[in-house]
């Protein structure tokens, strides 16, 4: 069990890791979000450390994310991969990865192509978080 | 009184119909189809119903804050296609693509459909 905790942890802190690393490499990316299926943040990751505490605004936001690729499941169009959520002054992305869903808050003058090229790293952290989901 | 003429609404949203985009539709918020270009027109009322709900959502979320963030455009990549929802004149403009189409084509399409509709539309709203 101990050994299992230890495991937990050490796959988060690396996951934590690797997304500031991403953060820092693309311009106006604010934040990485993982949350479970009911918006629950599972491991949070901002480029200013004032960001960590993150407000009812962006809990609303990832909810509202999540409730709108569920209706768009809906649309007969397969499954919904991710939303693009654009705004005056800035951006969200959620990636939908089955158990675990990403969410991307970046300002509206990051590029969306950028933060679309993430998905494939964002996938491969998602599945060995999903794993740690699996087994808690 | 300025009125609308619902086949020269159609035959514009038409226009966008190529290169990939299946179907355009136009509606208000309360997700009631005003105008639809495209193939199955009972399956238009379902998705008009569906993408004014997805709309709604985005748009109660900024509401209530300190600093009013309006949503302005809104995409959802899914497995065979790609759905855009974005405001025109107090209407929602929705462009459905198959899954080839690159999201930035049917960005393009969307703003500038956009760009046509928004001075007639508003004309109709003032009216």
């Amino acid at each position: 069990m101990i050994a299992l905790a230890e495991f937990e942890h050490v796959i988060l802190q690396d996951v934590r890791e690797q997304l500031q690393r991403m953060i820092k490499r693309v311009d106006g990316l604010n934040s990485i979000v993982f949350t479970d299926r009911d918006g629950v943040p599972v491991v949070k990751v901002s480029r200013n450390s004032q960001d960590q505490g993150f407000g009812f605004a962006k809990a609303e936001q990832m909810a509202c994310s999540i409730a709108s690729l569920t209706q768009a499941g809906r649309l007969q169009m397969g499954r919904p991969k991710y939303v693009i959520s654009c705004k005056d002054s800035s951006q969200l992305i959620c990636f939908n990865e089955n158990q675990v869903f990403v969410h991307l808050f970046a300002s509206s003058a990051a590029t969306t192509g950028m933060l679309l090229c993430l998905e494939k790293e964002l996938t491969a952290l998602a599945s060995d978080l999903s794993r740690v989901i699996d087994n808690s | 009184m300025a009125m609308l003429r619902s086949q020269a609404l159609v035959k514009v949203l038409t226009q966008a119909n190529t290169g990939g985009i299946q179907s355009t539709l136009l509606l208000n918020s309360d997700g009631v189809l005003l105008a639809y270009a495209g193939y199955g027109e009972h399956e238009a009322k379902t998705t008009a119903a569906l993408v004014s709900s997805v709309w709604n959502l985005h748009e109660q979320e900024g509401k209530g804050g300190l600093h009013d963030d309006k949503v302005r455009q809104v995409i959802i990549e899914l497995e065979e296609g790609c759905v855009l929802i974005m405001p025109v004149a107090r209407l929602l403009l929705c462009l459905c693509a198959r899954s080839n189409m690159d999201t930035g084509l049917i960005r393009a399409k969307a703003h500038a459909l956009a760009m046509h509709l928004e001075g007639p539309l508003l004309k109709i709203g003032t009216s």
